[in-house]
């Protein structure tokens, strides 16, 4: 199916009602999720997992899709207002943009964070659209060894990108694959790690651990600073409309944020904040009005917003073309697939046009439907900041233990989830990063498998990933990643003293 | 916090030497990956010691009772789920949790709680058709 034929037919999935429907509550819940800080587009995935399992495949991940890009809206309104990001992708905004609010240019700060936002996920769309699929295509030549390699790349280039310590996300990594192969071995039949109980033989379901890892952690967090109302800056709404100098200097960072967001969604990571970051620093390089960066140039909000939406586009990429998810959401997306019986993978597309050329589609309606929604009605968000948060807090704690239950009818799940709150707590604490152990649950089963079937095909012999090209260069890949850091750091202690490291 | 490290440490050892020949053989190589990161992780941490980099800060006095209570709420809710019902068990969980959180006005908390409680009811039990346990109450 070329593009255009393709999009037709998704315009005609995503067209019926109960995905209309879907776009806009994802919106919403997205803008919902974006605009609170705390909870972040993950936890709230996690969340409504449970509720998507009664809903068709396609209409349950353009909705959980439209939560992901609609966060990323806004994010962006929370910074800009309260000089606190609503999600982590929109630290960068806070800087510009707070400043701008100050100013009393708050209405034309989040003008242009839309109308970027919009810009960028639209472009991002296109780049979705034309790039998935003969991903998928190449992709279906993959053998095992492929696979494992792709796979255990994702994975330790997602733990080294994601910052803090090599150890800490190497074991994050670890304690990850470990809970995957709690359970019955899938190829032997044989249980695993089970410590002789019944419910652990199922193996250790993702929702609760997801949601445990990210909602309930998130509620202990709060539960033990119970901090006050955010003091958010009143807004004079009638000001939305930037004047003619604002719309020319923001023109150009959109479409180099757009650019810049793509291209770094395509890696494994946080690169929505990634590519937040990446921009701003382009646009003050670059920019006339460099000084002004830090005192509200409205450059410093109109490329980093545009960045971060155009990589959620670019991130879904890897996810729906070859089943491997480069973050937590991913993850989560696709183990909404999963929970559908639906298999991700290189035949996703061909096997599942619905669900692909829907999601394309849904995701050009949404963005219109979050420009609409994030615009005028920017004041009804505001107005979210100030539910007082015990409120808020008992809500999504109840939610999170129905929804657990919900998914299996089953109360070791809700313990699941209030272990790995637990876990996630304390993890949050010692400052270890969350998401690559989320993703390594996820691709845990995916990596052990193909290991596996790769040393049956080449009769135990380890040499297999190293003989088949495209395996052997993801592999080199991989050393490289994991050892860069290692080198970096000799390269530093060497140099120490002597010359000024390039590295910080 | 390098206690813990090493525990965690400790912990994953066995995972490594438990493995069987076939199914095992993956794990054995997951638990040297787990040894080996944890070990980095503690010894990467005996070292920052001496650079005196802040601890986590565990809380404490009323901090700490808040966090307690919220978690034995929501374990409560898991435990006595079966027996007492959602509708029920959610709205005491959902009281617990207000009165630990600092609200202060009885009538604003029972109207919340039930609120909160018999709402989630509504929308998981009725709107989505889950069967959720109405326990011997109901």
């Amino acid at each position: 199916m070329n593009p255009l034929d393709g999009l037709a037919f998704g315009f005609s999935v995503a067209l019926d009602a109960s995905n209309i429907l879907a776009v806009f509550i994802g919106a919403m819940v997205g803008t919902f999720v974006g605009v609170l800080p705390g909870l972040g587009p993950a936890g709230a995935l996690a969340m409504l997992l449970p509720i998507t399992v009664g809903l068709r495949p396609e209409t349950a991940l353009i909705m959980l899709a439209g939560i992901y890009y609609g966060a990323m809206y806004g994010g962006s309104t929370t910074s800009i207002l309260v000089n606190m990001p609503g999600e982590t992708a929109s630290v960068v905004t806070c800087i510009d943009g707070y400043q701008m609010a100050l100013k009393g240019r708050a209405g034309p700060a989040l003008t242009v964070a839309a109308v970027g936002s919009f810009l960028a996920g639209t472009i991002g769309t296109v780049g979705l659209m034309f790039f998935a699929p003969p991903l998928a295509q190449f992709a279906l030549s993959f053998g095992p060894p492929e696979y494992f390699a792709i796979a255990l790349l994702g994975l330790l280039a997602l733990s080294r990108i994601s910052g803090g310590s090599f150890w800490k996300g190497l074991f994050i990594l670890a304690l990850g694959l470990a809970l995957a192969t709690v359970g019955i071995d899938l190829i032997s039949g044989m249980t695993r790690y089970c410590l002789g109980s019944v419910f652990l033989m199922q193996g250790i379901e993702l929702v609760p651990v997801a949601m445990g890892l990210f909602g309930m952690a998130e509620v202990l967090l709060v539960a033990e600073r119970a901090g006050g109302l955010p003091h958010v800056t009143a807004v004079r709404l009638r000001e939305l409309v930037p004047n003619l100098s604002e719309w020319r200097r923001s023109v150009f960072p959109m479409l180099r944020g757009s650019i810049i967001g793509f291209l770094i969604g395509l890696l494994p990571g946080p690169s929505a904040t990634i590519s937040a970051f990446a921009s701003y620093k382009v646009e003050r390089r670059i920019s006339k009005y460099s000084e002004e960066f830090g005192h509200g140039a409205i450059e410093g909000v109109a490329g980093p917003e545009s960045a971060n939406n155009a990589s959620t586009c670019a991130h879904l990429i890897p996810m729906l073309s070859l089943g491997i998810p480069l973050g937590a959401v991913m993850a989560l997306l696709m183990a909404a697939l999963m929970m559908q019986g639906v298999q991700p993978g290189p035949l996703l597309i061909q096997e599942h046009p619905r669900i692909f050329w829907g999601v394309v589609a849904s995701m050009y309606m949404g963005n219109v439907a979050l420009l609409i929604l994030n615009l005028p009605l920017v004041g009804m968000w505001v107005s979210f900041l100030r539910i007082p948060q015990p409120i808020l807090m008992a809500s999504i704690l109840i939610f999170m233990l129905v929804g657990t239950y919900s998914v299996n009818n089953s109360v070791f799940d809700v313990i699941v989830l209030v272990a790995m709150g637990v876990i996630g707590y304390v993890l949050r604490k010692l400052k270890f990063d969350i998401p690559p152990l989320v993703v390594a649950v996820i691709l845990g089963p995916i990596l052990e498998k193909s290991f596996r079937q790769s040393l049956y095909m080449s009769r135990g012999s380890g040499l297999i990933f190293f003989q088949r090209p495209i395996s052997a260069i993801l592999l080199i890949l991989t050393l490289v990643v994991l050892l860069a850091p290692l080198f970096s750091m000799l390269v530093r202690k060497w140099g120490r003293g002597r010359t000024h490291s390039s590295f910080p | 916090m390098f206690g813990l490290a090493y525990i965690i440490g400790a912990l994953s050892y066995p995972r490594g030497t438990m493995a069987k020949p076939g199914p095992g053989l993956y794990p054995l190589f997951l638990g040297i990956l787990i040894l080996l990161s944890s070990l980095g992780t503690g010894l990467e941490l005996m070292f920052r010691r001496f650079e005196k980099e802040e601890d986590a800060i565990w809380p404490r006095g009323a901090n700490g009772r808040r966090l307690l209570a919220v978690l034995a709420a929501s374990l409560a809710y898991a435990v006595l789920l079966p027996y007492l019902g959602h509708p029920f068990i959610a709205t005491l969980v959902t009281l617990v949790v207000l009165q630990v959180m600092g609200v202060r006005s009885w009538p604003l908390k029972i109207t919340l709680a039930l609120l909160i409680g018999l709402g989630s009811y509504y929308l998981f039990g009725k709107l989505l058709a889950i069967p959720l346990p109405m326990g011997v109450l109901f």
